[in-house]
């Protein structure tokens, strides 16, 4: 389809657009668009007056594109797992700032592993020119993934059914799931996530718990903050008092851990699955950005990165910070861009500045998903210089 | 009438028998009748669900996970992580 047919037009810089070729185009939102993805279960589709589902606009790759996107994302899941293995040999650990006495939890759960939606988005920058570039690894709890999975994919069955578009993210999840259940062992699978007042957390482990139903398993929601501890049994316990043998989090495992209860999950380590398993907390942390780059200096899908601050352009993130806070741009020593947060007072990386591709002012990061080492699919978010939890979602296609 | 699990894996104990209840379905206390459920292994034979336990006042705590979210405001609003 022509950019003057049907739907689209284009807005980014000709000369720019045919140097990288990655497009981001006008669209015609659908009539009642709020309506249909919230038939979709995505509430949160305006926040503070502004869209955060932004379906006035796409972005188009080619499928060339496509595949050195979804390589790259195999190749850095593959490098990944051979860091996380050299953190453990080395008992880096204390490097990372993870408490010794979850540290033989975490390595039991490498070795054995337990099953696991082994599920993460990789955040990348990528001008359509060069190969991608790794921001961060989000395998802890990551979302984004009903925009991503479904209501991306509808919107293009609906707006731009010719085209195609990177994502089978919902059919192996769905997969994964069906994988699994034979070996969790129990006939029940707890789902916990924080009280949200956006109600992000909440539709992201409902599509993930409907998922699990699909694939053939009784589910049970709870809030973080209602997980209760029998003193007597020493077993975690739901609000009826039945023992969790199986517990989807969708909170952190940093929090988890420095919580009253933090001490607890070792004490009941045999008689309880969590999903995802403890080793996540090796590649959640932005420490690992450091370790890649140490392993593999120079690699086409890594930017720089150290643990201090080096002589060239940076961004300076917290070991374990998330939604974009407590970030810093740095730029001739300068910093002129950062955010505020509660990670402040943590240790940091400092990883080489990437020039995003600039669309009429809107910076486009990847999410490029992985489930259990085939990459999934992707979804797009778009905002300023630093990414944070008010960038825009934005739908794509490839030709 | 459900009976402790040890007494269903004593191989020399003839009258207590595994009872599978559905995926989803009530798992009485000990003591207390079973009900809709089979003694033949339904397909995934090798799942269970723990039972609930009878439990003491002031045996089960709570808010011992939460709070850190609780002043963070949640990890929604766009991006968890």
């Amino acid at each position: 389809m022509a950019d003057s047919e049907g739907p689209l037009k284009a807005t980014a810089d000709p000369a720019e657009a045919k140097a990288n070729n990655v497009r981001r185009l006008a669209v015609q939102p659908r009539s009642g668009w709020q309506k249909t993805v919230e038939s979709y279960g995505l509430i949160w589709h305006t926040v503070d007056g502004q869209p955060y589902w932004n379906e006035s606009a796409c972005y188009r790759f080619s499928a060339r594109q496509i595949d050195e996107i979804e390589a790259a994302t195999a190749e850095l899941y593959r490098i990944s797992m051979e860091a996380a293995q050299h953190v453990i040999d080395n008992n880096l650990f204390a490097r990372f700032g993870i408490p010794q006495f979850i540290v033989p939890l975490i390595v039991q759960t490498w070795n054995d592993e337990p099953p696991a939606l082994n599920h993460g988005r990789f955040d990348l920058g990528y001008d359509g020119a060069t190969p991608p570039k790794l921001f961060e690894y989000n395998c802890d709890t990551p979302t984004c993934i009903l925009e991503t999975a479904v209501v991306q994919w509808d919107w293009k069955e609906a707006v731009l059914p010719q085209s195609d578009q990177f994502n089978s993210l919902h059919e192996k999840l769905l997969a994964k799931w069906k994988d699994i259940i034979p070996y969790l062992n129990s006939r029940v699978i707890h789902f916990t996530h924080a009280d949200d007042e956006a109600g992000e957390d909440t539709l992201t482990v409902s599509y993930l718990r409907d998922l699990a139903e699909q694939a053939g398993i009784s589910s049970v929601g709870i809030l973080t903050k209602d997980i209760g501890w029998n003193s007597r049994t020493r077993r975690f316990v739901d609000l009826a008092n039945h023992p969790i043998d199986v517990l989807f989090h969708l909170y952190p495992w940093e929090w988890l851990i420095k919580e009253p209860f933090g001490p607890n999950i070792v004490e009941c380590a045999a008689s309880m699955r969590w999903i995802e398993p403890a080793w996540k907390m090796i590649l959640s942390n932005k420490a690992i950005l450091a370790v890649l780059w140490e392993l593999f200096p120079n690699h086409p899908n890594l930017l720089p990165c150290s643990f201090e601050p080096p002589s060239f352009d940076y961004v300076r993130k917290p070991f374990l910070g998330r939604e974009g806070a407590n970030i810093s741009v740095v730029k001739n020593y300068w910093t002129v861009a950062e955010t505020g947060g509660r990670y402040g007072h943590e240790s940091c990386i400092y990883q080489g500045l990437f020039a995003l591709p600039d669309f009429d002012g809107n910076r486009a990061v990847l999410g490029s998903w992985i489930v259990d080492g085939e990459p999934a699919g992707m979804g797009i978010r778009e905002g300023d210089l630093i990414t944070t939890n008010t960038a825009r979602f934005v739908p794509h296609v490839f030709d | 009438m459900r009976v402790p699990n040890a007494d269903c894996d004593n191989p020399a104990d003839r009258y207590h028998h595994w009872y599978y209840i559905n995926g989803g379905g009530y798992v009485p206390h000990t003591g207390s009748p079973a009900h809709g459920g089979s003694y033949q292994p339904a397909s995934r034979s090798n799942t269970y669900s723990s039972a609930p336990e009878s439990t003491a006042a002031g045996e089960v705590s709570r808010g011992g996970f939460g709070g850190t979210a609780e002043g963070h405001g949640g990890s929604g609003g766009g991006e968890g992580e």
